[in-house]
Formats: structure tokens, sequence, C-alpha cells
């Protein structure tokens, strides 16, 4: 059931993706940069917050006062950092709400990914928190309804109690002392926040903080421009002793409210704390499938300790320990709670190559569900097998473009875990088999690598700018890169077809160049 | 795709992108309760009595307890509950019992309710017992109010002066 869902939100998010890379660009997708623009909203309501806090008057009697004049005697400052800090947390709720649903339809919280997805369920409440508290210091109508309903809604729970909304119950019951805590807690939850974020992407190398320059500009300038068209402004100041019938509520933080209002507190609680355990459980509820994701596995007799794994490895799996028994020397090893089996350790070993004189091709470190001598065989059997004047082998990746598509009697295609586990001696290899034209790989779109750094890598080391790189001349005039999601099939197709164009215009030069001499 | 349609397309997108929010950011007003309806709050803090009599310790009692804990009056902790009605024209709307808090159920009783009534006249009654040895209701309030709409009237219990107050 949930990798039906899966699948059905994953053809959703695949169709808009596609879309939006005519529009924006593989560079600039929004798609492909949902967590790093939501780090990205939250460093503008961080600063934008500092500036209101500079003017922000912290006592119930001022709250109100401040928040005007900061809105209308600066509008062009004040007003404007106001409108944006409201703007961005709501665009950072959207963010992080479509980034949850699109790792789930990746199926990225499973095996070794748990943590980034377990870890990511407090971080909704704390946002969700973070931004309720800050509509409530305002202290207009909105305030007055949400420190209402809150207080009730916390107080249901037993070791809270009515008490809590008591102070809310009229002008007479507010203090000065509870408002400063909760504009302390304003403070304090998006620090929590913060460190759960730094926390979410502990189990991550490299991970992606920052949106594209130019993605970044728009959606600011975009932002800027909504606070211009349509300034957030407050609602009447509160009052306690009239209760407020019509609220213009900010439905993307507040949609649960009218719902506290006509199903009570008891269901929303059961509801929201189930939807939060349901998404902690999920990657327990649907785990890995079987031999799926078995671990990278060191063969110590094979790894001169290069350490390349070590820093290819996408999720800091691998760690250099001293050699067993080569005195002096490093080796890797691979703690199998943080392995995905994606195979890029596998790309980068220096002993995974297919130029090597054994009878069993067994590198310093691989995947068991797909060693390098499987690699190795699957291309001899199918180097053997192709036909035809021109003849190519594409390398292509499980979660990218289905490579299958276009295979024939010329094309022989090889689908691995990921397009980082290849070796580029491969390439080498290949390309020097005088009846082989040419070799393609492929994979994941270039910003969206399912193993996050596999096309990355891929790209480098096929460019020689990272080890291990392309060694031979025939390798480098022979192999093309291409990078495709996998809504992007015509793509591929078309690639492929303008590579044997330009081979055969090659070819053909070549001919002519050797008929001259 | 040609360069201009490359910027239009992103500017439609920006432009939903920002509608979306500028719009849900406070957009539609939701309607919590008609316009015509006031609002009765009932919010107090009280501890009940003591249950139980406090018991005198002999002599022989005493002597068998360490030194430092020979006190000769022990009174129990346990508070009774409270128990409050809230009537509006004559009719029951609230009637609930309320136990203290504490693992000893020593600590005060708080009672938080929220009632949205016609706007208009009203008669209200509000009536607590604080000892389960009550017969009759020793506190007591009844009022004929005018409430207009959106109006909150709040019912608290000064503990002091033993008597209810509206804030």
């Amino acid at each position: 059931m949930i990798r039906v869902i899966e699948r059905s939100a994953l053809s959703l998010f695949r169709m808009m993706e596609s879309a939006f890379n005519q529009i924006f660009g593989e560079r600039w997708n929004p798609w492909y940069q949902l967590g790093a623009l939501s780090f990205y909203f939250f460093w503008i309501v961080t600063v934008t917050g500092l500036y209101l806090f500079i003017f922000f008057d912290t006592s119930i009697s001022g709250a109100f006062e401040s928040m005007e004049a900061l809105t209308n005697n600066q509008w062009f400052a004040g007003g404007i950092i106001r409108s944006l800090h409201r703007y961005a947390s709501d665009a950072m709720a959207i963010t992080v709400t479509l980034h949850l649903l699109r790792e789930f339809s990746l199926g990225r919280f499973r095996g070794a990914r748990w943590f980034s997805w377990f870890s990511g369920v407090p971080l909704l409440w704390l946002l969700f928190a973070s931004a309720i508290g800050g509509y409530w210091l305002v202290w207009d109508q909105l305030a007055q309804y949400i420190s209402e309903i809150t207080t009730e809604w916390f107080g249901w729970l037993p070791f809270i109690g009515d008490s809590l909304a008591r102070n809310f119950v009229s002008n007479q019951t507010l203090s000065d002392r509870f408002f400063s805590l909760l504009v302390f807690m304003h403070i304090a939850i998006p620090l929590f926040l913060l460190v759960g974020m730094f926390i979410h992407i502990k189990r991550i190398k490299l991970p992606k903080t920052s949106p594209p320059k130019g993605l970044a500009r728009g959606t600011l300038a975009a932002l800027i421009l909504l606070s211009l068209i349509k300034p957030a402004v407050s609602m009447n100041k509160a009052d306690m002793s009239v209760s407020v019938t019509s609220i213009d509520l900010d439905w993307v933080y507040m949609n649960v409210y009218p719902l506290l209002d006509s199903w009570g507190y008891g269901p929303v609680w059961a509801l929201l704390v189930g939807i939060s355990g349901a998404l902690a459980i999920l990657p327990w509820l649907s785990p890995n499938k079987k031999n799926t994701q078995q671990a990278a596995e060191v063969n110590p007799d094979n790894c001169n300790g290069c350490s390349w794994c070590y820093q290819d490895c996408p999720f800091e799996a691998i760690t250099m320990i001293e050699h067993d028994f080569k005195k002096g020397h490093k080796q890797a090893q691979v703690d199998p709670d943080l392995c995905t089996a994606c195979g890029i350790c596998a790309g980068s070993c220096p002993s995974a190559t297919p130029f090597r004189h054994v009878d069993e091709l067994i590198s310093g470190i691989e995947i068991p569900s797909f060693s390098i001598d499987h690699l190795r065989q699957e291309t001899h059997k199918k180097l053997e097998a192709l036909k035809g004047n021109q003849r190519l082998v594409v390398f292509g990746c499980d979660h990218g473009n289905e490579i299958k598509r276009i295979a024939d009697d010329q094309t022989a295609v090889i689908s691995l875990p990921c397009a980082g586990l290849l070796p580029p001696s491969f390439a080498d290899y290949i390309s020097r088999q005088p009846e082989i034209d040419g070799v393609m790989v492929s994979g994941c779109c270039s910003q969206d690598c399912y193993f996050r750094k596999g096309t990355e890598w891929t790209e480098q080391r096929f460019h020689r700018e990272r080890m291990p790189h392309l060694r031979t001349k025939a390798g480098q005039q022979k192999v093309k890169l291409f990078w495709a999601g996998p809504a992007e099939g015509k793509k591929l197709k078309q690639a492929l077809t303008e590579y044997r164009i330009e081979l055969a215009i090659h070819k053909a030069e070549e001919t002519e160049g050797s008929g001259h001499d | 795709m040609t360069n201009w349609k490359f910027w239009a397309g992103q500017l439609l997108c920006y432009s939903l992108f920002i509608g979306f929010i500028g719009y849900f950011s406070n957009s539609p007003a939701y309607q919590r309760f008609p316009d015509n309806q006031a609002m009765i709050k009932l919010s107090l803090r009280h501890a009940g009595q003591l249950i139980g009599e406090c018991h005198i310790r002999s002599e022989t009692e005493l002597a068998q307890l360490p030194p430092n804990m020979r006190i000769a009056k022990v009174c129990p902790r346990e508070r009774s509950s409270l128990m409050l009605d809230l009537l509006i024209n004559g009719e029951i709307v609230y009637s609930e019992e309320h136990t203290p808090r504490g693992l000893h159920k020593d600590g005060l009783s708080s009672i938080y309710f929220r009632l949205p009534v016609d706007a208009g006249n009203i008669d209200f009654k509000v009536r607590m017992k604080d000892h389960p040895s009550q017969n009759d209701y020793p506190y007591q309030l009844q009022k004929k109010l005018q409430l207009a709409p959106a109006q909150v009237l709040v019912i608290d219990f000064d503990s002091k002066a033993g008597e209810f107050i509206i804030l």
C-alpha cells in the first residue's frame, strides 16, 4: 500500500519536475532544491526577525503599538521586513512540506536513510510552534484567537491542565511576565529548530543547504515584491472582553485551528500525534526489500588505503582505520548502519579495474548486490552480443532514465545501482575495444542524484577533476556523459541519436584524414 | 526553449508562488461564530476544603516516632473536589466535579469552561460546593444581564472573599 502511494506521488513529482526543467533548467529547478530552499527561508526569517526584535516592545501593553509603528512609520524598511519575515516563514512551511512528500515518494526514508527522515519529524512541530509563537507576539485579534485556542488545546493535556488558559481569560489576567515567556519561546524554539536542522543533515556529506544563486535571487525578489504589493498587517488590537468572530487565519500554519473548534482538542491531538507517529515509524513500516541494501564490504587484500572511497561516500559511512596486515597503511571500514549500498565507493576504488589479470575481480571495496566482477562479466557478455556498424555501450542507473528502452542490436545497456558505481577504467577498457564506437554514461538528473553525489562525482572523474579518472586518450574521446531524470526518456533517446551522428561524423573525418595521408 | 519563454515561464511560476502565499497567509477569513453570539467563560482556581478530621497523637504514639517527627496534631492533606454548576435561563448547561491537583489531591482545583451563547438577555446562575458534606451550594451567584454580540463574560471566584466575581 505504502509503495503504491509512493509510486503515484513519484509520478506526479516527475511530471512537475520535467515541466520545471523546461522553465528553470535543471540547475535552478526548485523541486531539486526543496531542502536547500527551506534552509534559505530559515535564514531570511532569522535575519528579518533580528531587525524586528530591535523595535519590538516585549510588554503586552506595548507589543501591538510597536508593531503598528514599525509597519506604518517605516513601511519602507520595518514594514517590508515584517512582511518578508511572515512570507518567508510561509514559504518555508511550503518547501518543507513538499520536501517531505518528495523524499517519501523517492523512498528516501528506508534503510540507512532512516535517520534524516526520523529526525525531520520533530522539526515539523518546531517549525509550526515557531511560526504560531510569532503570530502570538503581534497581540492583535489573531493573536487573541491563537492564545485562547492554543492554551485550551495544551490545557487539555492532563499534565498541563486548565490553568494555562486562565492566563488569557480576560484583560485583567494578562501578565507581562507570561508575555515575556512567549517572546523568549519565539527565540528559543527557532534555535532548537536550527539545532534540529543541523542534526537532520548530520549523516550526509556536503549537504545542500543553500540554493543556486539564481534561484535564491529569484525567490527573494518574489518575496520582496509580495511584501510591497501586499504588506503584512495586523488585525485590530486584542481585547479579551470581546471575542473574535471572524479571523484572518494564516492557512499555511493554522490550517488545524478550525478543526480544534469543530472536532475538539482530543481528536486533534490524536490526529497530529498519529500522523507524526506514523511518519516517525515509516522506515520500519515499509523497510527495504531483502538483499537490496547489503552494505558495502571491504576486501583488505585489495585495499591500498588510498581513502578515495572515504572522500566520495555521500553518507559518511566510511572511515579509515589501520590496515589489517599492511603495517603503516590504512584501510577502509564501512559502517553498515550508514551505508545505502549505492556503490559510489566501488566506483572510486583504484583496484576496481577490468584491466587486472585475475580470474575473479575483487576490488578493495564493493557492494555485494552488484560486485565489480559482476559488472565486468556483464560488460563482456553485452559486448559479445553487439552487432551492427556502430556499436555503443550505455551505462545507466536504476533510479535515472530507464535505459532498457534504448537497447537494441547496436546498443548494449547496463543499469547500475548508481552511475557513480562505474569506475572510469571500465570506460577506458571498453573504448580500447576496436569494435566499440562509443560509451555513454547516463544516470539521474544532474541536480537530483538519488544517492546525492553519484552524478557529480562521475562527472568530475570523467572530466579528470577527481580520482580515479579516465586514463586513456581513447576513453576521453569515445565517452559521452548525459544526465536526465527518469521522466526525460525522450531526451535520452535524442542524446543517443545525436551522439551516434557525432561519432559517425568523427569517423568519416578520420577516414577522410587517413585517405589524404 | 527560447529565452523569452524561459523567463516568462519563471515569472509565471514565481507569480503563482507568491500569489499562493499572499492569498493563504490571511485568507479566506475564518468565521468562528455567528456575529450575534456572545461568550461566557467560567474560569476559577480554588482549593476545596480538607477532607477528614485532624488527629491529636497520644503520648504513646509520639514516643514511637523519631524525635524529628513528633508533631502532636496531624491533619489529612487531601482536599475535596469542587462541584460546580452553571445554569442559563434555568437550564443546567455545565455541571462537573473537579478533583484537586497533586498526587495526594492536596492542590487547587482548576476550572476553565467556555460556552458560546446567543447575545441578548440572559439569566445565569453559578453555584459551587467545596466539601462533600455540604447539602446546599454555599457559593452562588445569580444575575440577569444583557450580553452584546461578541461580548465575553468571565466568571471567576475570589477564594479569600468566598464569592463569585465577574471580570
